[in-house]
């Protein structure tokens, strides 16, 4: 028998290589189910997709930044260097000089900020230009209220999706992505409730992105370590160029399955 | 003892690196350490990525310390005993979507069982195995990174091989 201190370096190896197999495994991921317009039961009870998107995936995998403006409207590799946070005193994002944002996740004091809002109107305008519609301020309103959205946009066939970025609330336990739907996605009779989300993360982790799948959302991690919080507005916008037409090449593909 | 707190856990130094390579640097280790505490993978990466956030909002004062590596794995320790609670919300979740497809190579059970044993420590214990034998951090290190003297890490060392000792054995007995 293997003494205790055997034991538990041959332990700690053996976590070391499980780690750099987690921590080697392909950067970025983009799941997609059929999902049902607000059902989750029936989508959990669907078939799902997993789809390993390669040279076309969103991918946020380091190496340079994204030269959006090159190569416009095509998805492919997107890397979101990290870059510090410059602001003013008060902690807004200094207006004058850069466009980067503060560094921070998104806590529940700053979701309805003038800050919050001008982030996600930033995406949305992006959006905007690749050929979406903002959605009314009402629904974003709403998701605002509920910490989880921070920008909306309707195809042009006229289905409503939310940009959303995790971690939305810090400290907020993993297993709550999978609630997104009751407390966002929930039936609301009468109410206008998105068709979808993109939801944009810094955590890479499989099981994280296939709950996000479960619930129906388009999930899109960033570098890991990178919040969504934590990239500069002109690093959004070239974020939101690349997702827009992913987001529109999935529909076109039938990948999503919209209200019908 | 407060996670967060403002005070360097060793004296600050004239050097200051960039956050990104500090990252790239210390992003393995750190979530390896998570791991090992928390016994849960997906955790793991959570609890490295919000101690590196947290990290990263105060830079400047993580920075100015000689060892802020000392001071993620501080964060991240302290984090990780406290998993339970979230571990407990992936189950609850896993079981609801209905299990997953993704298949993820697990340890050996002889690994498995040893830092489920390791986690079964009392917290200060199970984090000094965990800096000794994954992070193989010097006693001095530990003792930083715990914010506690050499010789009490020596005793949670000693007390906490006595316990594995005790437990490992028991299982295999079994």
């Amino acid at each position: 028998m293997n003494t205790l201190e055997d034991r538990l370096n041959n332990a700690a190896e053996e976590a070391r290589q499980q780690v750099s197999r987690v921590h080697n495994r392909p950067a970025m991921s983009i799941g997609v189910r059929k999902r049902h317009h607000r059902t989750l039961a029936s989508a959990s009870a669907g078939a799902a997709l997993f789809l390993v998107f390669g040279a076309t995936a969103i991918v946020m995998a380091g190496g340079p930044g994204l030269d959006a403006s090159s190569n416009p409207g095509t998805p492919s590799t997107v890397a979101v260097p990290i870059a510090p946070a410059e602001t003013d005193t008060d902690g807004a994002p200094d207006t004058t000089t850069t466009s980067i944002w503060p560094a921070t996740p998104v806590p529940p004091a700053l979701r309805d900020t003038p800050l919050t809002k001008a982030w996600g109107s930033a995406v949305t305008e992006t959006m905007q230009a690749e050929g979406f519609v903002p959605l009314d301020m009402d629904v974003f309103e709403r998701g605002m209220d509920r910490g989880l959205v921070h920008a909306t946009f309707t195809t042009a066939d006229g289905n409503e999706w939310a940009l959303a970025f995790g971690p939305w609330r810090e400290g907020e336990e993993l297993g709550d992505l999978a609630d997104l739907q009751d407390r966002f996605f929930i039936d609301d009779p009468g109410q206008d409730t998105p068709d979808g989300v993109l939801f944009i993360s810094g955590r890479t982790d499989p099981f994280y992105v296939y709950l996000a799948m479960d619930v129906g959302i388009v999930a899109v991690s960033l570098q890991p370590g990178v919040s969504g919080s934590a990239i500069s507005q002109e690093q959004l916008g070239d974020l939101a160029i690349s997702i827009a037409p992913t987001a529109r090449g999935l529909i076109e593909a039938d990948l999503i399955e919209w209200n019908t | 003892m407060a996670i967060t707190r403002e005070e360097p856990v060793i004296p600050a130094s004239s050097f200051q690196e960039d956050f990104e390579s500090f990252y790239s640097r210390e992003r393995g280790a750190v979530v390896g350490l998570a791991f090992v505490l928390s016994g849960s993978r997906s955790g793991a990466e959570d609890l490295a990525q919000d101690a590196f956030l947290t990290a990263y909002k105060q830079w400047e004062t993580v920075a100015s310390y000689r060892n802020p590596g000392a001071w993620v794995r501080r964060v991240v320790s302290n984090r990780s005993v406290s998993t339970i609670r979230r571990r407990t919300a992936e189950a609850r979740a896993f079981v609801r979507i209905g299990g997953s497809s993704f298949v993820v190579p697990e340890m050996a059970p002889d690994a498995i069982t040893t830092w489920a044993a390791v986690r079964r420590l009392p917290t200060r214990q199970a984090q000094t195995i965990a800096l000794r034998y994954y992070d193989r951090s010097s006693i001095t290190d530990i003792a930083r990174i715990l914010d506690c003297s050499e010789n009490t890490v020596k005793t949670h060392l000693r007390r906490a091989k006595r316990t594995l000792s005790k437990q490992l054995d028991e299982g295999g007995r079994q």
